[in-house]
């Protein structure tokens, strides 16, 4: 089976992303986890968010995956007995100081390698696995003819990176962070230096940030490749943007799965991404060494976008509750898509808020109001801009 | 007084060996070419010419090609062992005679850490990135003796990427393989590419010669020093006990944080 694993900051975005396709979700504790400035999980909530998704016969994957320091060891077991309690389904781990604290108390919970461990050949996989590990979240930067050998070697279970931010560096190869801002980027307070504009010593701007990754053109190698997971980032991201590349990914390997992808809708899914993520995004190592054309210089043109319109509370005879996010007003064109209806278009004709009142326009967020619809739509759809054409099937 | 024969200089110019031995170096690193990033790199045939014993430094992430093209090596006499950074490549070599010593710089933070990798290799390098604190909880605790980056400007990030290649192909300049950058008076760093990826040094010069003196050394295999960058001059000074100006002690007394609430 092919998993599509989404982040998930907050239990707002655990449902979301579970409602919007995803087989399973990866999220964090308040301690021991990359990142130390999210939101993230109370224990009370870990224990929710793992009965939520199991109820929905969904995994869910805590990372463990700060490089521990001496003082960190401190609550590691205790918490380690919480999360094999309350049966989560793995957690992700890089230092290796977690597998003997497993190992010495006995627990039972799955395993698998971060990509912050920068696996990169079949022997290092092996390594892990007589560990114990039973799943390996590949280095970004594996090339198709890196997991093609590491697969055919091993066997092993593997979780490649589709879609999201990318480190400079290999990820974990880098403390910038700690000596520009004393920022322990190992133990999830990254401040993100690769992305800052420095000053040569001929007065020209140097930048190194790189493109984000999308792996939309390769979703069908990966899968005749065997690898098992397919990994989303953005553990910060908003609902919207969950939503959206869920979807989008989802709506790929169903039509692979029916041999019915085309290229036009691969292009209809590049803009839909790129649109949501604010930046645009290449396939980075799986095809190519990236080269100039992979990274930004001269500043990131990051086009913020108020393409998210509202989110539909209910939908009933051809008319949504709509919980408002951004501005939009009558004559509008917008489009509507959810977890499994067809995406639709339409104009916007009326606008009336609780109290009866028809409306020009929406400019509150939250506020709540009425829309007619051409027909009807599922509860927390989602309500956007008309940006691109809706692709029509043909 | 830190002893000579525990000092494990890193080389960057094989000419330099023996000025170095005449000041009573006998522990070299040797770069491999094709094998390691950020520092000047020599062939095994140059390496065995010298006639020195020392050990291979392999510190790049290795696909399954890389390791393959390591395997059809003959790794001369003279070598003692390889300072890896890659698990798969120690996996390979892990049954070899070859003295085999963990190099995830920056990954070996805590005591666990280090004897969960020294259960398998025959030491290990400690992360530049941590106290005097916790170094010295650690070497209390370690099993084997450790190597402590001593003196040298320290490799604060690896990137596969080519960004100096990139920079200058964006510019439309002539490519450059160093760069000099900084954000600020404080932020500096100096970069390094090669074929196989682009190397961040910090810019400032670590040196903490004088507080390792109060270590357990028994428990300590190697002093590593760094001579990439730097004289032969500030190394005599540097191996002699002698004073060096402008350096830090890096993080030895300066916890890092990684909550903003903890920032004061």
């Amino acid at each position: 089976m092919i998993e599509l694993l989404s982040p998930a900051g907050d239990m707002e975005r655990l449902k979301f992303a579970l409602l919007y396709g995803a087989d399973a979700v990866y999220l964090g504790g308040r301690v021991f986890g990359l990142r130390a400035n999210a939101t993230n999980f109370s224990l009370e909530e870990l224990k929710e968010a793992t009965e939520y998704a199991h109820n929905l016969n969904k995994k869910v994957y805590v990372t463990v995956n700060i490089v521990f320091h001496n003082e960190d060891l401190e609550g590691l077991v205790d918490y380690l007995k919480f999360l094999s309690d309350i049966k989560v389904d793995a957690i992700i781990v890089s230092d290796p100081v977690v597998l003997n604290v497993l190992k010495e108390n006995d627990l039972d919970l799955e395993v698998h390698l971060s990509t912050q461990a920068s696996c990169l050949n079949s022997r290092a996989v092996k390594f892990y696995m007589d560990h114990g590990i039973k799943r390996i979240v590949l280095a970004r930067e594996a090339s198709k003819e890196d997991i093609i050998r590491i697969k055919k070697e091993t066997n092993a279970e593997l979780e490649c990176f589709i879609q999201g931010a990318m480190c400079t560096s290999f990820s974990g190869r880098c403390v910038l962070s700690n000596y520009a801002t004393n920022r322990d980027s190992n133990r999830g307070g990254c401040s993100q230096v690769c992305r800052w504009t420095f000053d040569t010593e001929d007065n020209r701007q140097f930048e190194m940030m790189p493109k984000d990754l999308n792996m939309v053109h390769y979703i069908k190698d990966m899968i005749d490749i065997g690898v098992n997971s397919f990994k989303i980032e953005g553990r910060m991201r908003s609902i919207y943007y969950i939503a959206t590349v869920l979807h989008t990914y989802r709506q790929i390997i169903s039509k692979i799965s029916t041999n019915s992808l085309t290229d036009e809708y691969i292009d209809y899914a590049l803009n839909i991404i790129n649109r949501v993520a604010n930046r645009e995004s290449t396939p980075q190592f799986f095809d190519k060494l990236p080269g100039v054309n992979e990274q930004y210089f001269n500043g990131r043109k990051e086009e913020s976008n108020q393409d998210f319109l509202g989110l539909v509370l209910n939908s009933e005879n051809n008319e949504i509750t709509l919980e408002v996010r951004n501005y939009f007003k009558k004559g509008d064109t917008v489009q509507i898509f959810g977890p499994t209806m067809d995406t639709i278009e339409f104009t916007i004709t009326d606008i009336i808020d609780e109290d009866g009142n028809r409306l020009d326009f929406c400019n509150h967020p939250k506020m709540i109001v009425k829309i007619k619809v051409p027909k009807i739509c599922e509860q927390f759809s989602m309500m956007r801009a008309k940006v691109f054409d809706k692709y029509d099937e043909i | 007084m830190m002893k000579k024969d525990k000092i494990l200089l890193n080389i960057s110019n094989l000419e330099d060996i023996d000025f170095y031995q005449k000041l009573g170096i006998s522990n070299f690193l040797f770069p491999l070419e094709g094998f390691s990033v950020g520092y000047s790199s020599f062939s095994l045939e140059d390496i065995s010419a010298t006639n020195t014993q020392g050990y291979l430094l392999v510190n790049r992430l290795l696909t399954d090609n890389d390791i393959d093209q390591f395997l059809k090596l003959q790794i001369p006499k003279n070598i003692k062992g390889i300072i890896v950074e890659d698990v798969g490549l120690f996996y390979v070599l892990k049954d070899s005679s070859l003295e085999l010593i963990n190099f995830q710089n920056h990954l070996n933070n805590s005591y666990e850490t280090v004897n969960f990798w020294t259960e398998y290799y025959d030491s290990l390098v400690l992360s530049t990135d941590i106290t005097i604190d916790e170094i010295t909880e650690i070497l209390d605790r370690t099993k084997k003796p450790l190597i402590i980056n001593t003196f040298g400007y320290p490799m604060i990030m690896y990137s596969r990427r080519k960004l100096l290649s990139n920079f200058s192909k964006h510019l439309g300049d002539k490519e450059k393989k160093t760069l000099n950058i900084k954000n600020s008076d404080l932020i500096k760093f100096q970069l390094k590419e090669n074929e196989y990826g682009t190397a961040i040094f910090d810019d400032h010069l670590l040196d903490i010669r004088f507080v390792t003196q109060d270590l357990d050394d028994t428990k300590i295999k190697f002093y590593l020093f760094n001579s990439e960058f730097l004289t032969r001059e500030t190394m005599e000074k540097a191996i002699c006990n002698e004073i060096v100006t402008n350096t830090t002690d890096g993080f030895l007394h300066k916890k890092t944080i990684y909550r903003i609430g903890d920032i004061k």
